[in-house]
């Protein structure tokens, strides 16, 4: 659906989401490939045009006339790091509101519009005074939570319901969607070639006149979205406590989707703050990738997107998560089958080891050879799927390398444990294979290549590397640095790394188990 | 130029500036004008036929140095006998892990890791598929491998044991997920849980299945004239074709194979049904009926339908129900179409369960109100625009289109139905779709699922119509305890047991039982705890039993008459669940009392199952089975029985497993030897143990209780 969240166990398994990101391409080796046409950096960039406006905003054009289609990539480099105790989800809240409309889109009458908005802003307050009152005044909150929603319902008189998706749906939009995790907020769709000026229009208005209008209605939506997502899923329960056991400083310990508690508090207000916080220019990237020219382009998105004001760097995350020294661990008594998962902290993505780790976790977890499956899975049957993950629950700070596995039915965490552990250690005392360490290199390669057949496959990767390392090269250069991974540097990762004091272990243990082993 | 001048014509040009972004410069949407979209020819593959009869799509995609290969096959899970069902999945997953006749199923991992290159296949309801993905430097060798699996599959043994322990992990977990819960039960109520449409695998039908099924399986559809081939990639057309020809062209025809109709419900199923489930946060609700076929006329005005029903951000289950009520993050309801068989319609949401029923009708009401009022042209405009303008997005890739002109072939619709389709959605008039909607559109033959904590619901589903209970307790493995041995020999032996067992407990007179009342103490351990539990169990045999409880939270009576069975809660009536009852039915066929009543019923099987010692004591075995109730005895020297055991579930968890009860300080009662102490283990781990405080022969008893309570 829509406005998806992209946090918990999907993205564990949804990394070919950003499919050149977990690629680690290498494209020198490619131009040795048939057809005589070269792959690398330099054949690349011909078809690239980075364009920086005045403002501080980025635009990378890729030019890939394939079909009359172009895809749309908007990455602003907000998470749900940036939030504190008590606007937790307001970063996904946002993602939310920037559906809802401008003062132009999603109107009848915007000047009356802005009054009644006014009056629910102040009857909000009034509510969330008493609220937060000592001793709250159940009578007062009645009569004030009336007026506020008799306030939203006057509101409700000047809205066009969803028009700003509307305008896309009936204009041939397709893949119109957003998603919020741990360190960005991107926005995306694709639209037919020749209503590229519609989508610069709807986009600068999005994130230059946003209205967030019908706020609290979708305060409930979102609520929702954190009952299904995570309330009525065994392992979007666990990753909750995760992530919450293996940080205890840095905002990675807080769920994207935010608490519920700061779901039913933060305000209109506190959104349209962190929204002039975060989304000023110079903090967002925008790709677009298809049939289009840039020399035709860029004086339309200099009129356009050049009527967003610049603004002040958006101030750092100042806390960095203490070296862990303690082992940590989380069981979750539950109606569900078991389920084991263990994190070893790490460093960011910009580290020069990420390709090591990278490299480990292919060489764990990608497909029928790699090592998980073939211990748990193929020859001890313990485990149907066992597999490791380089960056959770982001990549942008120190973050956690996950190891999980699923047990089949008769086998115990206990038993995944072991063999899990064994794989690890195998790392860190055994040189892996050259055979194993070259599948991971020509994989990286492939992988690249696949990526480039998607427009928007292409939009994300360019964005993410451009706002991650400022420059979307490196997602070229990501593949020397795998190219030069050693089986040294495996062997110095593992041992530093998969150490007892540096690793959260949580799990699922199933309620009847338990019963039966009291 | 004076100051004064300046300054007016300063301010004057920098408002009239000031205006120009706004009015001139960027325009409001509505006054954009879009160029028309490049000239782009839509590419088409290259079609032929192979001399066996094997039809091949050919297109040709430069853009990359990547070559990907597609099979279908007409095949499917829908043709597999019930009682194993899976089959055809398992041969797909085989057909690719087992290996082939010149490689190991290993040997083919290594092999494809080594060259970044993937080979796929599944069988779904209803086609088969291979796909293969490599570069395009690796072609030929990948493509030998390629065919091999297609054409000369293994399906080793053990690659088909380590997908059947796969297989049993997916049933053993499919009640983990609350959505994968809705969209199987909601299928199977509405197509019937025998039809291939909503059948599913059981430990019991995954064991049935032999690598002997794979292979016939395999032989029977795998053949060159039911397959369809599709390259997309980096070739030279004549390069391929002769390598396809040269791979493929000496597979044999064989005869052709015609695939039976599809059996499903055809009757509507509406009414309420319920799965509690209490470890959620949210109600999930689905309601459906039966949908449409793929090529029935009315499909476009259905396509115009849904998209004003439930597609997109304008539609008015996303305006209505989540914009405006915020009763949902993800809300939907599409009319289905499916080839071979009428797809589902479907519509739901997932809430809070104190939104509930409200939201049922919220979710109904926009159902209901497809058929009261027809799309305004504005809605009509708005479904159509989306659909025809973003048409050009089915052509945005060769794979895309190749994928596209492959299914048009499998299912029989002409090589430019995408043409057609367009045409057809053109054509569609607001009076269309609302003729669709009256016609397909059964507000009232709905069945409504809900699966959530009832006791936190709004109001009880009962106030909108009559509620069934759903059970989805996951049948156990057929062969979870020791065979029963049966031959003429043990018979005679297992009677001779019995007779002692008989005269032993009582004789004669225990025909005479028709009562009984238990007072007992238990003791229940669970989860490392123990709690005390008082219980009065009266049985009146041969059916009915009732139990009142005394917990630390209160008095609870549970009643189980011959067809039904209740519980009163703090003077509340809830029906207990149909499988609970089934569990208490045959709890009495094993019920020991009941089995000395019946002694010498004819059919009472009994059978000797040999010898071994309880506790220091040699007992003598016996497999007893009455109405289909089976358990077994373990029979002390003195005729008493020292120990029964049987599968059934734990009732506390509900778990399945092996289930002994240890009877001890036996007392006479009457005629009747009462074992005053009786101890409970499921699967070896003590579950509970009870003293008898007293005992009743024949007691008195009110008809009342087992008269069902009225709401």
């Amino acid at each position: 659906m829509r406005n998806q969240l992209r946090v918990y166990l999907p993205t564990i398994w949804s990394r070919s989401h950003h499919g050149l990101r977990a690629s680690m391409p290498i494209l020198v080796l490619l131009l040795g490939l048939g057809g005589g046409r070269a792959f690398d950096l330099s054949s690349f960039e011909t078809r690239l045009t980075e364009h920086r406006l005045a403002n501080g905003l980025t635009f990378l054009i890729y030019e890939r006339p394939e079909a009359p289609v172009v895809s749309f990539y908007t990455h602003v480099d907000v998470g749900a790091a940036q939030e504190v105790p008590g606007i937790t989800g307001l970063a996904h809240m946002f993602e939310h509101m920037a559906f809802k409309g401008t003062t132009r889109i999603g109107t009848t009458n915007f000047a009356e519009e802005k009054i009644i908005l006014d009056k629910v802003d102040r009857a909000y307050h009034a509510l969330y005074q008493e609220r937060f009152k000592t001793k709250p005044d159940t009578e007062r909150l009645k009569a004030l939570e009336k007026t506020w929603k008799e306030a939203q319902e006057e509101a409700d008189r000047f809205i066009v319901k969803n028009e700003f998706g509307e305008i896309l749906d009936r204009e041939g939009a397709v893949g119109l969607n957003a998603g919020t995790g741990s360190d960005s907020t991107v926005y995306f769709y694709s639209l037919p070639a020749n209503k590229l000026e519609l989508w610069a229009y709807l986009e600068s208005e999005r994130f230059l006149n946003p209205v967030f209008r019908e706020f609290y209605k979708e305060r409930d939506v979102v609520m929702e979205e954190r009952r299904m997502r995570t309330e009525s899923q065994p392992i979007g329960r666990l990753i909750e406590q995760f992530v919450a056991t293996a940080f205890t400083a840095h905002p990675y310990q807080q769920p994207v989707v935010g608490y519920m508690s700061d779901l039913m508090s933060f305000s209109r207000e506190d959104a349209e703050r962190f929204y002039r916080t975060y989304y000023v220019p110079g903090n967002m990237v925008i790709a677009v990738v298809g049939h289009v020219n840039a020399k035709e382009i860029i004086p339309i998105l200099e009129k356009y997107f050049s009527r967003m004001p610049a603004g002040p760097t958006p101030p750092p995350v100042r806390t960095i998560e203490p070296k862990q020294t303690v082992e940590r661990m989380v069981t979750m008594i539950d109606r569900s089958q078991p389920f084991y998962l263990e994190g070893y902290h790490k460093p960011a993505a910009t580290h020069p080891d990420e390709a090591i780790y990278d490299a480990i976790a292919d060489l764990l977890s990608n497909g029928r050879t790699a090592r998980l499956y073939r211990s748990l899975v193929r020859d001890k049957k313990i485990a149907v799927q066992a597999s490791a993950f380089p960056g959770f629950p982001g990549t942008k700070y120190p973050n956690c390398m996950v190891f999980y596995a699923v047990p089949t039915p008769g086998h115990t965490n206990e038993d995944v444990q072991k063999a899990l552990r064994a794989e690890i250690e195998r790392l860190r005392t055994e040189p892996v294979s050259d055979d194993e360490l070259q599948m991971v290199k020509t994989r990286a390669k492939a992988s690249l290549i696949r990526g480039l057949a998607s427009n928007n496959g292409i939009a994300g990767a360019l964005t993410e590397y451009q706002v991650r390392f400022g420059d979307w090269r490196e997602l070229f250069r990501a593949v020397e640095r795998i190219e030069k991974v050693s089986k040294e540097d495996i062997l110095r990762v593992a041992q530093s790394t998969f150490v007892p004091s540096n690793r959260t272990v949580a799990m699922i243990v199933n309620e009847d188990a338990v019963s039966k082993a009291n | 130029m004076n100051t004064k001048l300046s300054l007016l014509l300063t301010v004057s040009l920098s408002s009239w500036l000031g205006i120009l972004p706004s009015s001139a410069q960027v325009a409001d949407h509505r006054d954009l004008a879009y160029p028309s979209l490049p000239k782009f020819e839509i590419p088409k593959p290259e079609v032929y036929t192979l001399s066996n009869g094997m039809e091949v799509f050919l297109m040709q995609d430069r853009e990359l140095p990547l070559i990907q290969v597609i099979a279908r096959v007409k095949t499917g899970s829908y043709y597999e006998p019930a009682d194993k069902v899976g089959l055809a999945s398992l041969m797909g997953i085989v057909q690719r892990t087992g290996g082939t006749l010149r490689m190991a199923g290993d040997e083919i991992d290594d092999f494809l890791a080594a060259r970044a290159a993937s080979i796929e296949t599944g069988i779904g309801g209803d086609s088969g598929s291979a796909r293969m993905d490599c570069l395009k430097q690796d072609f030929d060798a990948v493509f030998a491998v390629f065919s091999d699996i297609l054409r000369k599959p293994a399906f080793a043994q053990e690659k088909l044991d380590l997908a059947k322990i796969s297989a049993n992990t997916s049933i053993a977990r499919r009640n983990d997920n609350v959505s994968q819960i809705t969209s199987r039960e909601v299928q199977r109520l509405v197509y019937g849980s025998d039809s291939p449409l909503a059948r599913i695998t059981e430990y019991a039908t995954i064991k049935a299945i032999t690598r002997d099924d794979l292979v016939n399986w395999h032989h029977r559809f795998y053949l060159p004239n039911r397959v369809i081939l599709g390259v997309v990639g980096d070739f030279e057309a004549a390069d391929m074709k002769r390598k396809i020809e040269a791979v493929l062209g000496d597979w044999q025809k064989g005869s052709a194979v015609d695939l039976p109709p599809v059996e499903h419900l055809a009757t509507p199923v509406s009414g309420y049904y319920h799965i509690e489930k209490d470890d959620i946060n949210q109600a999930n609700i689905t309601m459906a009926h039966l949908g449409i076929e793929r090529k029935n006329p009315d499909f476009f005005p259905v396509q115009i339908m849904n998209e004003i029903l439930g597609g997109g951000f304008a539609s008015r289950m996303f305006s209505n129900v989540r914009s405006r009520q915020g009763l949902a993050y993800s809300v939907y309801g599409q009319l289905g179409a499916e080839f071979g068989h009428p797809g589902l319609f479907r519509a739901g949401l997932q809430t809070q369960f104190g939104n509930t029923t409200k939201a049922i009708q919220a979710v109904k009401a926009e159902i209901q109100g497809m058929i009261a009022s027809p799309p305004t042209e504005a809605e009509l405009k708005r479904a159509k625009d989306s659909i025809l303008n973003s048409f050009v997005f089915n052509y945005d890739s060769k794979s895309k289109i190749l994928a596209q002109q492959m299914s048009y072939a499998y299912y029989g619709l002409p090589a430019d139905y995408l043409d057609q389709y367009r045409g057809n959605i053109e054509k569609v008039a607001a009076a269309d779709v609302h003729r669709v909607a009256s016609k397909y559109l059964h507000p009232d033959q709905l069945a409504v699922l809900v699966v959530g904590k009832a006791a936190e619901f709004d109001r009880p589903l009962s106030e909108l119509g009559n509620v069934k209970s759903l059970d989805i307790s996951i049948p156990p493995p057929p062969d979870a305890g020791p065979k029963i041995e049966k031959s003429a020999l043990r018979a005679e032996e297992g009677r001779r047991v019995w007779s002692s067992v008989v005269k032993a407990m009582g004789g004669d007179e225990l025909k005479e039982i028709s009562a009984v009342e238990v007072t007992m103490n238990s003791e229940l351990k669970m989860g490392g705890q123990s709690m005390a539990l008082k219980q009065v169990v009266t049985v009146v045999f041969p059916d009915q039993i009732r139990q009142v409880m005394s917990l630390p939270m209160g008095e609870q009576t549970v009643v189980i008459d011959a067809d039904e069975a209740w519980a009163l809660v703090n003077g509340q009536h809830q029906p207990l669940p149909p499988a609970i009852a089934q569990e208490q039915k045959q709890e009495m066929g094993r019920n020991l009392v009941q089995l000395l009543r019946n002694y010498d019923d004819p059919s009472l099987d009994i059978s000797s199952q040999g010898k071994e010692n309880v506790e220091g004591v040699a007992c003598e075995i016996i497999a007893v089975a009455w109405k289909g109730a089976e358990s077994r005895l373990w029979v002390a020297p003195d005729g008493t029985v020292s120990k029964q055991t049987y599968k059934g579930n734990n009732p506390v968890t509900r778990v399945p497993g092996t289930i002994e009860i240890a009877f001890s300080d036996y007392r006479l009662e009457g005629s009747l030897r009462v074992a005053y102490k009786q101890n409970r283990r499921v699967d070896g781990q003590e579950l509970m143990s009870t003293t008898i405080e007293s005992f009743k022969l024949d007691p008195k008893v009110d008809p009342a209780w087992f008269k069902k309570p009225t709401e």
